[in-house]
């Protein structure tokens, strides 16, 4: 810690020499990136997606196999069976969503950021990529892998489903892509709330707890108004066979993405226009 | 360069910058002084676009800091060294940096080296003293090779070593053709760095001149001369024209010079115990200047300075030696001068 020397580089700021890089939409994808990767809070996040989902599926399956009652089994959805385990997927991609932004605020770290890009859409659209790419990927693997744990537990009783029977695949590939949605919807409160507790808990309302306290809104206008609320549109997509009044499944998956980018333009606009 | 011009800032009912105008001109060190809450560190959010102005302009280089294509090429800022992700190590933080700059990750370790924290830079930040953090927040600002160097308060938290190193290579960066700005609180420290002085007070310009103007205008001195018959003194030195405080046996006497002050006693046949001549610190002439903006000032009432005491019996100890502590090293020692020697104004 003694060395006294200015820095030495070989142009000098003051000069502006030929060689400056003018910061692109890349270079700044890289950095959320690289952000990502070098917090302990990411890989617990994903790692208790992935353990939270496929365990309770596999726990949950394990436990209808085991059932003797045939006519109980026999009215079996074998696909969300194995799937049961997302909600606690759902949980920990809220977290990691919301976090990636309010950690930011919480650390006084977003100031180090909009100092280095000043463009606050740069950022945003940066973390909006790397948030999705991350949570694509880590929902593929956590529902394939809990799909097939479940199938070969249903197998044995004969109950299980294949992914070339219909509707199946789209249900598999479409829980994936609901996972990664809640990521962004999470991403998109965290941005607007800006604290950790209170963008978790407004995440959890909002996926959660609203959707399934719309049933209760009275009569065919209260069933209207339900089924564009947040997940209750975009779970059909996770479904073999949409419920009766929902949104059809790429409608929904449609209304519930809608949501997610809304709360992430609402939230860019605010970034723009808050002091930090 | 940065152009600061009838810079307004106001949050809800207070105003926190007040048409403030004063630019920075690069090659020089320029020190943005003033108490805390006079407006210093949000004058620097608003020139990096972190905080809006109300009315106002701030520009770096000709340009909006929002528009900069190359930011960290454009402007290296140290805010507050705590606004870091403490779980990233060192490196990792400075390499996020880098990378969205598209600034070679070599960059990282030179200045890691510059900034003398090489060999904790695959530690957690959250371990760092408050100097590290500012070495670490100084390498941050140093990655893009920047034409503008803003630092808010980087002497906080570095021991004398590292205020030695701030000092050098604060200069260093000036003599390399930079613009540089850097605020403190603390006059004294300022006066040895910076080669210009930017002054403000609740959020308005209070003085902009090169230091040394500074120092002439504000290091006032005046006589300080103890007498068995202060009376007597005391009216023969105002009919010679001086500005005479009467303290018990102390007199501080104003626009007379030492030698004066002694014929003239002698003249009178007056005895004189002690004379001495006395400088105001920079430090009080800056707590003088700003006295009337700073924001939170203490409304219980200061202790008296034994020197300063009324009371006949008090036997007053003898005075200090003429201060130096202006140009002194220590800042605590400034700190403590002020109360030592700034005998007309307080109270």
């Amino acid at each position: 810690m003694t060395t006294t020397s200015p820095p030495t580089s070989g142009d000098s700021g003051a000069t502006g020499s030929p060689t400056v890089h003018n910061q692109t939409l890349i270079d700044v994808i890289a950095s959320e990136w690289l952000k990502i990767r070098t917090v302990q809070s990411t890989w617990w996040a994903l790692a208790a997606t992935f353990v939270f989902t496929v365990a309770f599926g596999a726990l949950l399956t394990w436990g209808v196999a085991s059932t003797t009652d045939l006519q109980e089994i026999g009215s079996i959805d074998a696909l969300s069976t194995s799937l049961a385990g997302m909600l606690f997927g759902e949980l920990a991609l809220v977290v990691f969503g919301v976090l990636f932004i309010t950690a930011e605020y919480s650390t006084g770290g977003i100031r180090a950021t909009l100092v280095s890009v000043p463009s606050r859409i740069r950022v945003m659209v940066a973390k909006t990529v790397v948030t999705a790419v991350v949570a694509l990927v880590v929902s593929t693997m956590t529902v394939f892998v809990s799909f097939f744990i479940g199938q070969a537990l249903l197998a044995g009783e004969g109950l299980s489903v294949g992914l070339g029977d219909t509707n199946v695949l789209r249900a598999v590939v479409g829980s994936a892509l609901y996972l990664t949605c809640v990521a962004l919807f999470s991403l998109g409160i965290g941005l607007v709330v800006r604290s950790s507790g209170g963008g978790i808990t407004a995440a959890i309302a909002a996926l959660i707890i609203l959707p399934s306290l719309s049933g209760l809104l009275p009569g065919q206008w209260g069933q209207n108004i339900g089924k564009f609320i947040t997940t209750n549109a975009g779970r059909q997509v996770t479904l073999v066979e949409t419920g009766a009044g929902s949104l059809s499944p790429w409608v929904g998956y449609g209304v519930f993405l809608g949501w997610a980018a809304a709360l992430l333009v609402v939230g860019t606009i605010l970034l723009r226009r808050r002091d930090v | 360069m940065i152009e600061v011009s009838n810079l307004t800032k106001r949050y809800g009912a207070t105003l926190a910058v007040d048409d403030l105008s004063f630019e920075v001109r690069p090659g020089i060190v320029t020190g943005f002084l003033g108490p805390n809450g006079a407006g210093k560190s949000t004058t620097m959010r608003i020139i990096l676009g972190l905080d809006h102005a109300t009315s106002g302009s701030a520009t770096v280089s000709g340009g909006s800091y929002l528009h900069s294509r190359a930011p960290m090429h454009s402007v290296g800022a140290l805010i507050d060294a705590n606004d870091v992700h403490g779980g990233r190590t060192a490196r990792n933080h400075l390499r996020a940096l880098a990378r969205s700059n598209g600034l070679p990750s070599s960059r990282v370790d030179e200045v890691l080296d510059v900034a003398g924290i090489t060999s904790v830079a695959n530690r957690r930040i959250k371990g760092f003293s408050l100097g590290m953090g500012q070495r670490l927040g100084v390498a941050a600002a140093l990655l893009g090779d920047p034409a503008v160097v803003m630092f808010d308060e980087p002497i906080n938290g570095l021991d004398p070593e590292g205020i030695l190193w701030m000092r050098n290579l604060l200069r260093g960066l000036a003599a390399q053709g930079r613009t540089v700005l850097v605020s403190s609180h603390l006059m004294a420290e300022m006066a040895q760095t910076a080669d210009h002085l930017v002054v403000i007070g609740r959020g308005r310009l209070l003085a902009d001149m090169t230091t040394e103007e500074f120092l002439v205008r504000n290091g006032r001195t005046h006589v300080q001369v103890r007498s068995p018959q202060p009376a007597e003194l005391a009216a023969v030195l105002s009919a010679a024209g001086a500005e005479v405080a009467n303290d018990s046996d102390v007199l501080a006497v104003h626009g007379l010079s030492c030698e004066q002050v002694g014929d003239i006693a002698a003249a009178n046949a007056i005895a004189i115990h002690q004379l001495f001549e006395q400088r105001a610190s920079l430090e009080a002439a800056f707590m003088d200047m700003t006295h009337q903006s700073v924001e939170y000032e203490s409304t219980l009432p200061a202790p008296p300075a034994p020197s300063l005491a009324a009371t006949p019996v008090a036997v007053p100890p003898p005075p200090p030696p003429p201060s130096q502590a202006a140009v002194g090293n220590g800042t605590e020692a400034a700190a403590a001068a002020v109360t030592d020697t700034d005998t007309g104004s307080t109270s």
